[in-house]
């Protein structure tokens, strides 16, 4: 018997008003049948469409476009729990973490169980609060774990905030995270496909620059494929010698002729079995990274394939 | 109308007209009269109980702050390092190694029919054990087929055997804080924060929070509070939704069920708008035996666990500050909010930066909504300063202290958490009376076993496990002042002091049944008193023999 494909989950940290429910509200109206697992701090923020309610509890709302709601209600570990263990299980989950939570300790939870899959910490962080935020005593160390704990940073509130301020909160996150992943980009304009995981949501073989309606928002994709056996020891030290790469999935062949799955995200790999009866690709990899494309990175990727 | 007079070599009424009796009279559930034969005989016919006359009766004590979590943990191991009473009143001897837990899970585990179903052990406490820790080997050793889940004092903590170790395949995450390693890499089997309790949950099944919807828990926690002489007991955080309500209401309502319980309604749990209406429907459905209208918030974790706020120095291991459980300005708009519409929070503060947060959003609410007597409580407030006590006073703030961790951890907070100075002052009951702060005592069960004396002695002794002594003599409270705590002091903080909490005509005949007399002890044996059982609403609860 195969092990069941583990669930890709996304968290989605930030301090309180920094964006989440609203990018949480667009995930919601946007889904279009996959079958998505929200957790959310509260039913009372999210915009749910009564019309679009097939069935729901105290605590869980089904909705006719494939989302399953769940709210923390009396305790997020239950919620997450009855998601996991329902017989028709979510083929996504993305956590709301509160606005004081880690997001790692959050993670970690996904992490430890063999049904889950970590995809992502993303870390929403308001441009016209941050500064502000980091410097009072009560919160600085909260706001500060926060950000530690993110796979990608992402400044929202840029739209009411100045282009100075945007640098100095830049520069701040900078300096507490050095080299951390980080965009601009308000929640309305993230490119949802960030929290999916890539298998369907990054079309193969593109290659090239996602763009969202704001300026600054950039991401780089990319695709390779071979018919080589792949040195997964090689291809983990490529990928984290690329400066802006946030994540990359792919079946490869590794010696001896097995296939097996990559995952790539933020400075982790997870080299798993491969899932029999699932149509793949084989030996192709998909990433995905922000700001500018480092120069030679699909030539790089290329080579860890002989 | 009965009438039943109980005779008793000595009423310890805490009343302060008539302190001490040798009868009491009671009709419908309530004290009719106090004092001598002959003065409550003139009430009319009686009939004369006098089992008592070779006991001493005190109030029914009261246990502010507990979870009825402590019931359901009964269903299942106690493997703690400390003596432990179970609900039928055998006692579990505390167990001093590794090899003992071992042991008494390998006895559990050969009394269950069903070889695949998890095991669970509770209370352990690692802490006791210097280096040595528990290792998934030590458990495999009780079985490595059935999935075994051990779980320590602070709920927060679990050892698990490789059972669970393989099944969560948790050598693949083992560079996670919450999995500890040994010296090569592998995970131990020890595990910390929500992904312990995660994977108790989904692959143990085991649920420790679901106390509230199992009457058999339910029961089991009213038992260990018998035994301890309490008569009214606090659930000090409860979502109280329909179900659990319908439950509370279905066990309490029977004549035979021995507890008074007060649940707080946990503030957070819905937004404060939906909040105080679900609390304000459920006031009207209070009874005699479950008192529901107080609210509960928690603004950060604990000092053991190093996730207090404390102010500056912080720990004094170096540790980083502890945790807002719920962020500073939300939380000043929930206590706004529970205030402004009338009812009365008890805030869950340990450290000192947490009590100052605290003591702030209650000011700022009673400035815009004041109430003459809200008795707004800190619960735990270990850390709470000369000027937070000062503070207190002025605002009307009542506090119940957590008086057995002076016991219990003051060594680990003299070494680890606090250092020397501030231990000293950790639970520092003596500030409080000496404010005029309205003060209580209590045990956090299942933190600490349930033990209004217990706790009592800790508050007057102030020594620790390894027989320090904490704090100045100031801080100690004299017998009389810690007796008059865990009855009229409990009964002030949940706002029910017109009910319970002395022996006195019109308040309900709620009565602890002693077996000695803790004012004619000496202060070091207050914890050895003996308890015969308690007296609810004119009800004989006798504790069962064991």
């Amino acid at each position: 018997m195969t092990a069941p494909t583990p669930i890709p989950v996304s968290v989605v940290g930030g301090f309180l008003g920094s964006g989440k429910t609203t990018l949480l509200n667009r995930l919601l109206k946007e889904n279009d049948g996959r079958r998505l697992g929200l957790i959310v701090n509260d039913f009372g923020d999210i915009n749910i469409d009564e019309k679009l309610i097939v069935a729901r509890d105290e605590d869980m709302v089904s909705l006719a476009n494939g989302c399953i709601c769940c709210s923390i209600g009396n305790d997020f570990l239950r919620a997450l729990i009855a998601l996991v263990t329902r017989s028709d299980p979510p083929e996504q989950i993305i956590i709301e973490a509160s606005g004081i939570a880690d997001p790692l300790r959050i993670a970690a939870i996904a992490r430890a169980d063999k049904a889950l899959r970590l995809q992502g910490i993303f870390v929403l962080v308001d441009a016209t609060q941050y500064i502000k935020q980091s410097a009072d005593p009560l919160l600085a160390d909260t706001v500060s774990a926060q950000v530690q704990a993110a796979d990608l940073l992402v400044l929202t509130k840029s739209d009411i905030s100045t282009v100075v301020e945007v640098d100095a909160v830049s520069a701040l996150l900078e300096k507490e995270k050095p080299g951390a992943l980080r965009v601009v980009s308000s929640p309305e304009n993230l490119p949802a496909s960030l929290l999916f995981d890539f298998a369907d949501s990054l079309p193969e073989g593109s290659d090239g620059t996602v763009r969202g309606h704001a300026p600054h928002d950039v991401f780089w994709t990319g695709s390779i494929s071979s018919d080589q056996v792949c040195d997964v020891d090689r291809l983990k030290h490529v990928l984290a010698s690329q400066a802006g790469l946030l994540r990359c999935k792919g079946i490869v062949r590794t010696e001896g002729g097995v296939c097996r799955v990559v995952q790539w995200v933020a400075g982790r790999l997870d080299v798993t079995a491969l899932t029999a009866g699932r149509a793949h690709s084989e030996n192709c990899l998909v990433y995905i990274g922000v700001g500018a494309k480092p120069e030679g990175v699909d030539r790089a990727l290329q080579a860890v394939f002989d | 109308m009965t009438t039943t007079i109980f005779a008793a070599k000595r009423i310890i009424t805490m009343n302060p007209s008539r302190p001490f009796a040798t009868h009491v009279a009671v009709r419908e559930g309530r004290v009719l009269g106090v004092g001598t034969l002959e003065e409550v005989s003139a009430w009319g016919e009686a009939h004369l109980d006098e089992r008592f006359v070779d006991q001493v009766l005190m109030p029914g004590l009261i246990e502010g702050h507990s979870h009825l979590v402590e019931g359901s943990l009964w269903d299942h191991v106690y493997v703690g390092y400390y003596d432990r009473m179970a609900p039928d009143g055998k006692v579990w001897p505390g167990l001093k190694s590794v090899d003992a837990v071992v042991e008494r899970l390998q006895e559990a585990a050969a009394a269950m029919d069903d070889p695949d179903a998890p095991l669970i052990g509770w209370g352990f406490d690692p802490i006791f054990f210097g280096e040595q820790r528990m290792h998934a080997s030590d458990l495999d050793r009780v079985s490595n087929g059935r999935m075994i889940g051990v779980f320590h004092a602070s709920l927060h903590f679990l050892n698990v055997n490789s059972a669970v170790v393989d099944e969560s395949d948790l050598s693949a995450s083992a560079d996670m804080q919450e999995v500890r390693t040994d010296a090569d890499g592998k995970p131990t089997g020890e595990l910390a924060g929500m992904v312990g309790m995660y994977l108790a949950l989904k692959s143990m099944k085991y649920d420790p929070g679901s106390a509230a919807t199992y009457p058999p828990a339910l029961w089991n926690f009213a038992k260990v509070c018998q035994l301890a002489g309490v008569t009214t007991a606090t659930d000090l955080h409860s979502p109280l939704d329909d179900e659990m309500v319908a439950r509370l209401k279905a066990e309490t309502g029977r004549q035979d069920f021995p507890l008074r319980v007060v649940p707080a309604f946990g503030g957070t749990l819905m937004p404060s708008d939906k909040g105080t209406e679900r609390i304000g429907a459920l006031v009207d459905q209070s009874t005699d035996k479950l008192k529901m209208g107080i609210v509960k918030l928690v603004l950060d974790g604990s000092i053991q666990g190093f996730t207090a706020r404390l102010k500056w120095p912080g720990h004094f291991n170096g540790a980083p500050n502890g945790l807002w459980y719920i962020a500073p300005d939300e939380f000043k708009k929930t206590v706004s909010a529970y205030n402004a519409a009338g009812f009365q929070l008890h805030i869950h503060t340990n450290g000192d930066e947490a009590t100052e947060v605290a003591l702030d959003a209650i000011e700022a609410a009673l400035a815009t909504h004041p109430h003459a007597d809200h008795r707004h409580t800190l619960q735990h407030c270990q850390l709470a300063s000369d000027a937070q006590f000062r503070r207190m006073a002025a605002l009307g703030v009542g506090v119940n202290l957590f008086s057995n961790h002076v016991y219990y951890w003051g060594d680990q907070h003299y070494e680890l958490t606090l250092g020397p100075d501030r231990t000293h002052r950790i639970d520092n009951a003596g500030s409080a009376v000496e404010h005029g702060v309205d003060l209580a005592l209590h045990s956090d069960a299942p933190i600490t076993a349930i033990g209004p004396l217990f706790t009592a002695w800790c508050a007057v002794n102030r020594v620790t496990a390894t027989g320090k002594r904490l704090g100045g003599e100031a801080e100690r409270l004299s017998v009389e002042e810690a007796l008059y705590t865990i009855t009229m002091g409990g009964a002030i903080s949940l706002k029910l002091d017109h009910e319970i909490g002395s022996i006195e005509v019109g308040k309900l005949a709620d009565f602890a049944v002693l077996t000695d007399d803790p004012l004619e002890m000496d202060p070091m044996a207050l914890r050895d008193v003996g308890v015969w059982g308690t007296v609810v609403g004119g009800e004989v609860f006798e504790a069962p023999k064991n």
